[in-house]
C-alpha cells in the first residue's frame, strides 16, 4: 500500500515544476515513506530513459514509478525505450490507489 | 524548394481529445495545405509524436455506455496531408528525446531536419507561422 | 438555507482549460475509472473548464465538411449523458463566480451551480481532493 501518489501530468515540456515535483516524490521515498510517482499526459516522456536523471534517483530510493498505458500508445512511445523500471498500468489501476483509505494523492 | 505555401511549425501536442474531436489544428491546417497549393509543416517538441507509427493506438475512450470514437488521429492527418503533397518535418533533437527507437517509426515520407537547418530555410518561405 | 452536499469518496476539482492539454480527458478517464469501482465522484469546475457544460454547446460540435454524416458530441452532451447515466454516484458543480465572468452561466440542467465560497464546503464533503490543473 502506498503512502503518498503523486502524478505529474506536464512532464519535462511543460518546464521546471515537472522536475521540482520529482524532486518531491525523491524526498519522500528518501525520508522511507512508500511513495508512487504515477506518469500521464505528456509526463510519460519523463519516463524515457535519460530524460530526467531525478526519476533514476527516485527509483533508486525505493520510489514506484508507474506510466500511463494509454499517454503511451497516443504518443507512439515504446516501453522498451523506458527506464526499467517503469510499470506501464492502466487507469482502473490508479484508480484503487486513490480509492485506498492511507493513500494521500497530489495532482500536479 | 518550397513552393507558395507557409511554413507552419506545430509544438503544442495533444490539445483535448474529448473536448476537440475531429477540429484539432492538423484539421485546419490539411485545409491550408489544399489553398495554399502545398505548405511545410514543422512538427516541433512533442509534437514529433504525431509524426511517429502508433498501431496500438486507438482513439477512442469509453464514458458510461458511449464508445466516444470521433477522438483526433494525427496519425491519420499527417498521411491525409502527405497524400496531399504537404511536406512534413520533424527535427532530430526532438526525435532524440522520445527514445533511441522512435527514429525507426516515422511515418513514410516524413522528412527529418538537422537541429537549426529548417530555421535557417525560413527566409525561402513567404510566411513563417507558430500553431 | 444551505444547500446540501451529497457526500462522495473522491472530488476532483477541474481548474485546468479544456483545449489546452489532455487533462479534461484524463479527468473523465479517471472519473469512469472510479466509478467502475462503484465510488462517489464529484466533479468541481473552475475558470475555463466551467464551458464544459455550458447548454450553448448543445448536443452536437459544428459539422466536420470532410465528414459530413458523422456526429461528434459537444462536451456538454457527453458529460450530461455521463451524469444521466450515474445519477447517485456522479455529481457536478461549476462555479458560479468562474462561469458568469465568462459569460457561461447557462449550463446544462444536470449540473449545480454554486458559490465560490462552497469549495471549502464540497471538500470536507469529499474524502479526498485531487486538484488537476491551473487557471
Amino acid at each position: 500500500m502506498t503512502e503518498h501518489l503523486l502524478i505529474e501530468s506536464g512532464g519535462p515540456s511543460a518546464g521546471q515544476g515537472c522536475e521540482r515535483f520529482v524532486e518531491d516524490a525523491l524526498h519522500l521515498a528518501r525520508s522511507g515513506r512508500s511513495t508512487s510517482l504515477f506518469l500521464v499526459d505528456n509526463a510519460v516522456t519523463a519516463a524515457v530513459r535519460g530524460a530526467m536523471p531525478v526519476l533514476d534517483r527516485f527509483v533508486g530510493e525505493g520510489g514506484e514509478l508507474m506510466v500511463d498505458s494509454v499517454a503511451v500508445r497516443q504518443r507512439a512511445l515504446e516501453p522498451g525505450d523506458f527506464v526499467a523500471a517503469a510499470r506501464i498500468v492502466e487507469m482502473d489501476d490508479v484508480a484503487s490507489m486513490i480509492l485506498a483509505a492511507d493513500t494521500r494523492v497530489v495532482w500536479h | 524548394m518550397p513552393d507558395s505555401g507557409p511554413l507552419i511549425i506545430v509544438e503544442r501536442a495533444y490539445r483535448g481529445s474529448v473536448e476537440t474531436q475531429f477540429a484539432d489544428v492538423l484539421y485546419f491546417i490539411r485545409e491550408l495545405n489544399r489553398q495554399t497549393g502545398g505548405l511545410h509543416l514543422a512538427l516541433r517538441g512533442l509534437t514529433a509524436t504525431y509524426a511517429l507509427e502508433a498501431p496500438s493506438y486507438e482513439p477512442a475512450v469509453r464514458l458510461g455506455s458511449r464508445r466516444l470514437d470521433t477522438l483526433p488521429d494525427p496519425r491519420a492527418s499527417i498521411r491525409e496531408m502527405l497524400d496531399d503533397d504537404a511536406v512534413v518535418w520533424v527535427e532530430e533533437p526532438d526525435l532524440a528525446r522520445l527514445g533511441p527507437t522512435a527514429r525507426t517509426r516515422l511515418l513514410d515520407g516524413v522528412r527529418c531536419a538537422a537541429q537549426g537547418e529548417l530555421t535557417l530555410r525560413w527566409a525561402e518561405f513567404p510566411r513563417v507561422w507558430f500553431m | 438555507m444551505a444547500q446540501k452536499i451529497t457526500p462522495t469518496d473522491v472530488m476532483l476539482a477541474v481548474y485546468g482549460s479544456p483545449h489546452q492539454t489532455e487533462l479534461i480527458t484524463t479527468a473523465l478517464r479517471l472519473t469512469q475509472a472510479l466509478l467502475d469501482r462503484g465510488a462517489r465522484v464529484q466533479i468541481w469546475t473552475c475558470g475555463d473548464a466551467t464551458g464544459l457544460t455550458r447548454s450553448t454547446l448543445g448536443r452536437t460540435k459544428p459539422r466536420n465538411v470532410l465528414r459530413w454524416t458523422t456526429d461528434y458530441p459537444s462536451s456538454a452532451s457527453v458529460i450530461s449523458d455521463l451524469l444521466d447515466e450515474y445519477p447517485d454516484l456522479l455529481h457536478w458543480y461549476v462555479c458560479r463566480f468562474c462561469s458568469d465572468e465568462r459569460g457561461m452561466s447557462e449550463q446544462i440542467p444536470q449540473v449545480r451551480r454554486r458559490p465560490p465560497f462552497t469549495f471549502w464546503d464540497h471538500t470536507k464533503s469529499a474524502g479526498k481532493l485531487l486538484t488537476l490543473g491551473v487557471c
